[in-house]
């Protein structure tokens, strides 16, 4: 480890360093540089194609960069050409959830959260197979660990539905809750408040607020509602084609000519409107 | 009792304890039993469906973590059942034997004479729980060997891979000289008797409910559901699966060499596509996902071939009748409304017809009538085409049977569902899950 990254390990938890991604002659993501410190709120904004998504595939594994590093809790966890499987990823600190809600939907909530202690909270083969006193220990853990984030997310009367009857507001609760199982230092959200009605979006960032200020875990989003990101987002950063055109605070960012150009084309000062609230 | 409640070793000598006592009441005093004796109270040709549906549950049962609890469409579960029966056979045949005497003579000579005899007494039981061991150790290799392929694919694709598997481990024995190529392998020690079905039967389902249960099940589940989602909640998916393919492929192992042992000789077209094809038709049957359910199918399917060779052939023709009228009905009605009174109609009216159908050829006197009334109307002698086509008209009414219960329960006979004792006794006919129920 360099000097440059001793000392960012204690500051930052997530950290891109120059990392890009070229499929055939399409350069997807530019040698993009970004660090998210401990506890940070942040989003990443962008045009359709900006590269947004593919950032997040990055960061968990789903692609090993073409370029440059990832570096998570002071570890790099991917370099050009590498990277390690997103489980081993989620191991290290950091989950996700996905753009189409993506739940265990023929197990029952409580399930779908219990499942993702597979990662840290877990026993082997011959302790299931003979029901040994670990594995009820660990069971237990696992249960008393369920039900304080079931309670978190306001999921315990739900308990024992399946995933796949909840209402989509509470789908979306719930993939955010068994991402935080998982026990991560840094939460990627990929369009969490998508298809929903403002009542599940006002719902939805209450939840965001909660993962940050109760769990005290670092949260990504790439988000199109401009509202929820300049409302509760500290940081924004906008990619336009792959490349980092802003990166600052949403006021500033609202402001900048380069991201105005890049949503609409144009540097006509009347179009602030829309980006603002 | 929960595993939470009590010291685990203590439960675990107290099952340990209950199941031999079942055991040894099964198997009997000399005698005056069950099983054994000059007139068992349970015959020889019983014994002989009861030892195939152990297996057939013990096939079931595994194969159901693979396809219904991991999800994955596996379509070659007799080529791992053929590895175990092949290789314990010829373990117990060529090996097992010599290897022995010549334990049994080191022992005599060098340890204590009296051990060697007392070994010798049990000489058929540790050869045998060798052999099996050898066996299901072999068919969880080619298990791994096949759960590779499964990491890359899904559905169809890994569907054809196993089922390929299945046919090259046929071919490979077709052209193996020392277990008798396609002649069969003959001379199979007889050690398979219906206590050692019933213990392993057990043995699988229990251990597999187990597992089901645990975090390891969850994660299973899980990777059925969504796999995606299951590598992004760190769920190791490879291991999931390869664990699923291995231990399942044990258990087709120990099904194979109980077969072998007890018909003293296998043929490499038992091991076909189609046995494959009879395991996973219990599995979705009984339930894709349901332990119990699997057992119960296999059980029922096993006796129900059983039953339908013995019962006349008009019944069957009737059944197999009914059956197809009560689909052509019930497609109809379907498409029209739906409702209970609808899917009785569905039943009643054929079935009433069929009856009168029935009465036409079967009595004399209605027949005569018949003949009577319209003399221009030849009625073709189906009475005797029935009778002399016993044999192979049950695995019509099979099918048809397995139509029907398809179109009627498409999620198979308990869907995903438990059945339990302690369900039962809490006045609940049918739990609500493994994860419910068997925690």
């Amino acid at each position: 480890m360099d000097f440059n990254g001793a000392l960012l390990a204690v500051t930052s938890v997530l950290e891109l360093k120059d990392a890009s991604i070229t499929f055939g002659g399409l350069r997807a993501v530019s040698p993009l540089s970004f660090a998210i410190p401990q506890g940070q709120l942040a989003a990443i904004i962008g045009p359709n194609g900006a590269g947004k998504t593919t950032v997040f595939n990055l960061l968990t594994g789903v692609y090993a960069p073409t370029s440059g590093e990832i570096w998570l809790d002071g570890q790099r966890v991917a370099s050009a050409g590498k990277t390690i499987r997103p489980n081993a990823l989620v191991k290290r600190g950091i989950a996700r959830t996905f753009q189409n809600i993506r739940l265990f939907g023929d197990l029952t909530v409580a399930d779908n959260v219990r499942a993702a202690f597979a990662s840290h909270q877990s026993y082997g083969f011959w302790h299931a197979l003979l029901q040994t006193g670990k594995m009820a220990s660990v069971e237990s853990a696992i249960e008393d660990e369920t039900q304080r984030l079931l309670q978190v997310f306001g999921l315990t009367n739900r308990a024992e539905n399946l995933a796949r009857n909840l209402p989509y507001g509470d789908q979306r609760r719930l993939e955010i809750a068994r991402a935080c199982a998982t026990n991560p230092k840094v939460l990627l959200l990929d369009e969490p408040t998508s298809g929903m009605n403002p009542s599940e979006t006002a719902d939805v960032t209450r939840t965001i607020r909660l993962v940050r200020e109760q769990l005290g875990i670092a949260v990504l989003l790439i988000e199109h509602h401009m509202s929820l990101v300049m409302e509760i987002c500290e940081r924004v950063i906008v990619l336009d084609g792959g490349v980092k055109i802003a990166d600052d605070v949403p006021s500033a960012v609202q402001n900048n000519p380069q991201v105005i150009a890049a949503y609409l084309g144009s540097d006509e000062p009347e179009l602030n409107a829309v980006i603002g609230t | 009792m929960r595993p939470s409640s009590l010291p685990f070793p203590l439960v675990f000598a107290w099952r340990v304890f209950i199941f031999f006592v079942v055991v040894r009441a099964l198997m009997g005093v000399q005698g005056t039993t069950l099983f054994a004796g000059k007139h068992p109270i349970i015959n020889p040709y019983y014994q002989n469906i009861l030892i195939n549906a152990g297996i057939a549950i013990i096939l079931a049962v595994s194969l159901n973590l693979i396809n219904g609890i991991t999800g994955q469409f596996s379509l070659g579960h007799a080529g791992f059942m053929a590895v175990g029966a092949y290789i314990s056979a010829y373990f117990s045949k060529e090996i097992g034997g010599v290897l022995f005497a010549q334990l049994i003579a080191l022992i005599s000579v060098h340890i204590s004479k009296q051990l060697g005899t007392l070994l010798l007494t049990f000489q058929q039981p540790i050869l045998f729980t060798i052999a099996i061991l050898v066996g299901a150790l072999a068919a969880g290799a080619a298990g791994f060997l096949v759960g590779l392929p499964s990491l890359r694919l899904r559905g169809d694709y890994l569907a054809i891979v196993t089922l390929g598997f299945n046919q090259i481990i046929v071919s490979l024995i077709r052209n193996w000289k020392a277990v008798g190529e396609a002649s069969g392998y003959i001379g199979i020690p007889k050690f398979t008797t219906f206590a050692w079905v019933f213990a392993l039967a057990i043995a699988c389902i229990w251990s597999i409910r187990n597992l089901a249960s645990s975090a390891l099940g969850r994660e299973m589940r899980a990777v059925r559901d969504d796999e995606i989602a299951a590598e992004a909640s760190g769920i190791n998916t490879t291991r999931v699966k390869v664990v699923a393919f291995v231990y399942s492929a044990m258990w087709a192992g120990v099904a194979g060499a109980l077969q072998a042992h007890y018909i003293q000789y296998a043929n490499p077209n038992d091991f076909t596509f189609l046995r494959s094809v009879e395991v996973v038709v219990s599995v979705v049957l009984g339930g894709l996902g349901s332990i119990t359910g699997s057992a119960l199918s296999a059980a029922g399917l096993t006796v129900l071939q059983e039953v339908l060779r013995d019962v006349p052939g008009a019944f069957y023709t009737s059944v197999a009748l009914v059956g197809l009228a009560a689909y052509w009905n019930f497609v109809r009605v379907k498409s029209e409304q739906s409702g209970s009174k609808s899917m009785l109609r569905a039943f009643v009216v054929p079935f009433f017809a069929l009856i009168a159908i029935c009465l036409c050829y079967w009595s004399p006197q209605v027949n005569a009538v018949l003949e009577r009334v319209f003399p221009r109307l030849d009625l073709p002698d189906l009475r005797a085409a029935l009778e002399s086509s016993k044999g192979a008209l049950r695995y019509v009414i099979y099918s048809v049977i397995l139509i029907v219960v398809m179109l009627l329960r498409p999620q198979g006979l308990l869907g995903r569902r438990e059945w339990s004792l302690a369900a039962l006794q809490r006045g609940r006919r049918v739990g609500k899950g493994v994860e419910g129920n068997l925690a």
